[in-house]
Parts: structure tokens; C-alpha cells; sequence
């Protein structure tokens, strides 16, 4: 039973974690700079919820709507006031990783200033707790993963289907190409950095729902985890981190069946440490990593 | 010295906060000397904490330093015991903390003394057999579970789980997960304010039926607010603080916390230890060897510790609820 009730801890923190995933591979995958500032994007996105929702009492779907416009917002202002100004003035991507880790530090810290350092929460009325074959879901946890499945089927559709899915699939694969094609790729990478973060708010407001809640460091975890889920899927393939961000989450929640809870992220990245020496391009990559620091 | 920044932040804050409403005081009442602070963040790590121990020692030359953090108070003790500084503990609560130093006076008390009162009173009066621990795995969350675990075990309680989560984790539905399937009769619970309105949250939700059990960093109006209907019920033991006490000196305390801090009541214990230590170092000066303070007596022991009497409390919606005070 404890392993059943582990598994489904685990389909529901993978399925946030698909969203980190697919995230982070959105803006990494088509730009190839280290966007570690979406960690402060995603702990803006968080308080962007609790004023929609703690401040003004908006109803939380429409706070989850306004923070995922900001986070695309701030998304494209990385680009615009941050990576295109380092890369027009020759910037390596060492300088770009180093610029964006340092305006993930100012922002959280910025925010502990203007907040405080204690947590906030948000109230949100949720299903009741269900208990299916004896295992125990939370309202929160037991609609998460359907939740995170249509958005990243819509996600993905939009990836397949559309114009702008198109080229930032071909930008992945070949920038220079599409140049030669006639199209804008300053463009396609600005909307990479919107959409990208704009799945940001979804994710923290399925954690939000199941309790967890709003502080100036919950940027970095969901950072690292969305980094991982993006090389575990491999770094050439978008739907491939969800698919990995997913996995991670079940492997995470299982590593607790067999050790203690404090071993509980060692094994699970030694597991992973494992996979990439097995599988360097990831579950579902193409080609070995062009991307370097 | 402590954490100003980052996690744990809010402790570090307290302790300042306090520490200079005992400085206003102090100036205020014209004794002689004027006090100042001096406050450097450690972060609540070791390395910070020996170079805030250096400066504030060799650059500033200070008198008397005020610092918490179990793994800062162990890598900075020896530093004053060569240097011969003072050092006031007013955040650690490892056992380790007595003998630690000539030089180190706690004027909190070490987790085995609380917890075993915590832990007695779950085994006897409420009648909990089997207990899980939901901890952080750092220097707040590890010394509390040792110590509660050893306690309940000797009155006669069985630990069934004892699970770890990482210092700012958002989630503990693995942990669980593993406490539903032990069936404990209780969760004993300890993290820091990062951690801890959350965990309780998620708690109530995951176990509904389950008695929570905690410290005394659970009590403060930030977790109030943070943990919303979930702080309801929860048990804990503190120093026996009161800041609504009647008591001229808590009165005193509180009027210059007030004074400097919007108007806030200083409900965390923290707050209180920051100022009986800048209190002790006054009182110090004229060679007393008993200090009254607002969080109690204060009469040290040889190897630094100090005895202090012991709430138990519940939390009762908004209000903390002084069940049984407990002398040492």
C-alpha cells in the first residue's frame, strides 16, 4: 500500500515537475542560454498569484491567468534587457549563466526585503480528498496530473501545429537556416521566453493547491528541477522533458520505498547521474549536446 | 550575529529586533554605559559565522557577541574561547551547547529539556503510544527530533517514522505518505518558518485526523497566518514567555519592541532571548550572578547552560494556550 500511495505522490509531483520541464526546455532548447534568472521568474509568478488572490481577492483562476501573463512579461524582458544587450556587446555564455544567476539572486532577495522571509499561503477551495483502492489523494493531488496532462497536450499541440511551434522546432535544430528562410528568430526566441514562462504560474498553483506555499527561495529548487527534467529528456526535444520531469517525480517519491526520506534526493540524482553516463542525449534526444557553457 | 538573510531569516530577525529594544532600554535608563549593535549575517552557516566572529572580534572589538545556529555556534565557540569574547547563544539548541565554551552562555533552553517535557506530557497525559517525527534536516530540525525521539522512547513510546525534508521544501507528501502507512497516534513536527506553516498545512490535509506536535519556533503570528486553520490544535513547549505577561520588565520589553517594529507584539521567544542576553551583559557589568529576564530567571549553570521553567501550549485559532508550565 505504501508503495501505491508513494507512486501517486510521485504522478503528482512528476506532473509539475513535466511543466518545470517543459518550461525550462522551451527556453533552453530554442535560445541555448542558461536561463537560471526563470527561477525568480517563477518566485515573481508565485507573489504575481498571491496578490491576484491573497491581495485582491481575485478568484484564483484568474490570478493563475494575470501571473502567467507577467511571467511572460518578465520572460521577454530577460531577453530584451538582459541576454540580447550581453550578446550584442559579446558576451560569453559563461557571462550570460553568471548575469542570470546574479538577477535571480537580486530578485529573491529584493523580495525578502519587501516581503519578509516567512512563507505565504493561499486558501483555495479545492475537490475533497478522495481515497481510491486505499490510497489517500488530497483534492489538490488528485487533480493535478490531470491538469498538467492538458496543458502539456495543449502545449505540445501548439508545438506541432502552429506556425510558431514550427520554427521553434526548426530554431533547435538549425538557426541559420531559418535566417536564410527569411525569418525573424529574435522574434520566435522572445516568444520562446513568453511561452516558456508563462507554464511557470500553472505549476506553482497545482503546488499552491496542495498546500505548498509562496517564499522568496522557491525559485531555486524549481530551477534545478526543471534543468534536470530538460537533460534527462534531452536537451534537443521539448516534450521529452516533460516526459523526463514526469519520470523524475515517480522516481523521487519511490526512492523513499527503500531508504530513509533524508537519502531520498541524493538517490534520485545519482539515478539520473547514472542515466546521462548511460544515455548522454537523454530519453528522447536526437543528436549529442551542441549546447556548451 | 545570526541569519539575516535567506532561510531562517525570520529567527535571525527576531533576535536583532530584541536585542535592540534591550539597547534602547539600556540607553534610556542612563546607566553609565551606552549599548549599540552591531549586527552581521551568518546565514546560519559555519563559514559566515567565523567571518562575522573575526570582524565583529579583531575589527569592530566588540564587548560581548549574541549568536544562534547549532553548526555556527560549534565553529565559532572555539574562536571564543581564545579570544576570550563572551558569546551569548540565543538560537541553538543542541545538547552540544553545554560545555561548549568557558566563554558561551545559552539563555535558551537545549532541546533535551523541552522536547522531554513535550515528551512525557504526549506519552502520559495525552496518551499517544506511537509518535512520528516530520523533520528538517539541518541544525534546527535534527538536535529537536534526537532529543523528542530519545525522550518518548524512555517514557515508554515507540517512534513507528522519522522523516526528513529538505530546508525550504514545498513538498512533504512523500513523507507523508510514509507516516500515514506507520499509523502513528501523533506527528511530532519541526522545521524552520520557511518550512513549517506548510508542512503543518499539508499535514492536516494528508492526515485530517492526526494531532500535530511541534516547538517553540512554531510560535509566532507569522505562522499564524501562514498555516491558516491548519496552527489550530497544535500542542508545542516554549520557554515560559509571556509577552502579554504583567510582569514589568516583559512590559518594558515589549513597549520598546513596539516602539521600533511597527507597532508588532514580539509573540516569538526568539525576540525575548535577543534581550535577556543584551539584559545579562548589562547586568554583567555589575557583577550579579541571578538574572530575571522576560523568558525567566536566568541563573547559569558551570558548563554555560541555563535552567528555565517550560510551557506547554496549544493553539487555540489566533491564541497560544499556556496548558502547563513546567519548572526545571
Amino acid at each position: 500500500m505504501l508503495f501505491a500511495q508513494l507512486l501517486a505522490n510521485g504522478i503528482f509531483v512528476g506532473s509539475v515537475y513535466a511543466l518545470l520541464g517543459l518550461s525550462f526546455a522551451t527556453i533552453f532548447a530554442s535560445t541555448k542560454i542558461w536561463h537560471f534568472a526563470q527561477g525568480a521568474v517563477y518566485t515573481l509568478g508565485g507573489y504575481a498569484l498571491l496578490v491576484g488572490t491573497g491581495f485582491l481577492h481575485l478568484p484564483f483562476v484568474l490570478s493563475i491567468v494575470i501571473a502567467m501573463v507577467v511571467c511572460a512579461a518578465l520572460g521577454i524582458a530577460s531577453m530584451q534587457f538582459l541576454y540580447a544587450p550581453l550578446r550584442r556587446r559579446g558576451a560569453t555564455s559563461l557571462v550570460m549563466v553568471m548575469a542570470s544567476l546574479g538577477v535571480m539572486i537580486i530578485s529573491d532577495n529584493l523580495l525578502l526585503l519587501y516581503f519578509g522571509p516567512s512563507g505565504f499561503s493561499i486558501d483555495v477551495a479545492g475537490p475533497e480528498p478522495i481515497i481510491v483502492g486505499g490510497v489517500f489523494l488530497t483534492g489538490g493531488q488528485f487533480l493535478t496530473p490531470f491538469v498538467a496532462l492538458v496543458v502539456v497536450a495543449i502545449y505540445i499541440a501548439l508545438l506541432f501545429k502552429t506556425t510558431f511551434g514550427q520554427h521553434l522546432r526548426a530554431l533547435i535544430d538549425n538557426e541559420e537556416l531559418l535566417l536564410r528562410n527569411g525569418i525573424d528568430t529574435a522574434r520566435v526566441k522572445l516568444l520562446a521566453f513568453a511561452s516558456g514562462s508563462a507554464l511557470l504560474p500553472i505549476a506553482l498553483a497545482l503546488l499552491v493547491m496542495s498546500g505548498a506555499g509562496i517564499s522568496p527561495n522557491v525559485g531555486v529548487s524549481a530551477t534545478l528541477i526543471g534543468a534536470m527534467a530538460m537533460f534527462l529528456g534531452g536537451i534537443d526535444t521539448i516534450p521529452g522533458a516533460a516526459l523526463a520531469g514526469l519520470l523524475l517525480g515517480i522516481v523521487e517519491s519511490l526512492a523513499a520505498f527503500l531508504f530513509a526520506t533524508e537519502w531520498q534526493t541524493a538517490v534520485t540524482y545519482a539515478l539520473a547521474l547514472v542515466f546521462l553516463m548511460l544515455r548522454p542525449t537523454g530519453l528522447l534526444g536526437r543528436s549529442l549536446p551542441r549546447a556548451s557553457l | 550575529m545570526g541569519g539575516l538573510s535567506g532561510l531562517g531569516a525570520q529567527i535571525g530577525k527576531w533576535v536583532v529586533a530584541g536585542a535592540q529594544a534591550a539597547a534602547d532600554n539600556l540607553n534610556a535608563a542612563k546607566s553609565g554605559s551606552t549599548f549599540s549593535l552591531i549586527a552581521e549575517d551568518t546565514q546560519w552557516a559555519p563559514q559566515k559565522g567565523v567571518e562575522s566572529f573575526n570582524k565583529l572580534s579583531n575589527v569592530d572589538h566588540v564587548n560581548f557577541i549574541l549568536s544562534g545556529g547549532s553548526s555556527v555556534m560549534e565553529a565559532t565557540a572555539p574562536l571564543a574561547t581564545q579570544s576570550k569574547t563572551v558569546m551569548f547563544n540565543t538560537g541553538a539548541q543542541s545538547a552540544k551547547m553545554a560545555g561548549i565554551s568557558p566563554f558561551v552562555f545559552s539563555v535558551l533552553q537545549l532541546s533535551d529539556f523541552d522536547t522531554g517535557v513535550l515528551a512525557r506530557y504526549a506519552f502520559k497525559d495525552l496518551g499517544y503510544k506511537k509518535i512520528a517525527t516530520l523533520y528538517v534536516n539541518n541544525d534546527t530540525g535534527v538536535p529537536n527530533q534526537t532529543s523528542f525521539s530519545k525522550a518518548f522512547e524512555a517514557a515508554g513510546g515507540q517512534i513507528v517514522a522519522a522523516e526528513a525534508f529538505k530546508p525550504n521544501e514545498t513538498s512533504y507528501g512523500v513523507q507523508l505518505a510514509k507516516i500515514r502507512a506507520a499509523q502513528p497516534d501523533a506527528i511530532y513536527l519541526v522545521g524552520t518558518p520557511a518550512e513549517l506553516p506548510f508542512a503543518a498545512r499539508q499535514a492536516r490535509q494528508m492526515a485530517p485526523n492526526l494531532p500535530l506536535l511541534s516547538f517553540a519556533g512554531i510560535e509566532s503570528k507569522e505562522f499564524l497566518d501562514a498555516a491558516g486553520a491548519a496552527a489550530n490544535g497544535i500542542i508545542y513547549t516554549t520557554t515560559a514567555y509571556d509577552p502579554h505577561s504583567d510582569a514589568q520588565n516583559v512590559k518594558d520589553f515589549v513597549a520598546a519592541y513596539k516602539a521600533k517594529n511597527n507597532g508588532e507584539v514580539p509573540t516569538s521567544p526568539y525576540a525575548g532571548y535577543g534581550y535577556d542576553a543584551m539584559m545579562i551583559a548589562a547586568a554583567a557589568l555589575k557583577q550579579t550572578k541571578k538574572f530575571p529576564g522576560v523568558t525567566g530567571d536566568n541563573v547559569f549553570r558551570d558548563d554555560g547552560t541555563v535552567a528555565k521553567a517550560v510551557a506547554i501550549r496549544k493553539i487555540d485559532g489566533d491564541h497560544f494556550t499556556t496548558i502547563a508550565v513546567i519548572q526545571p
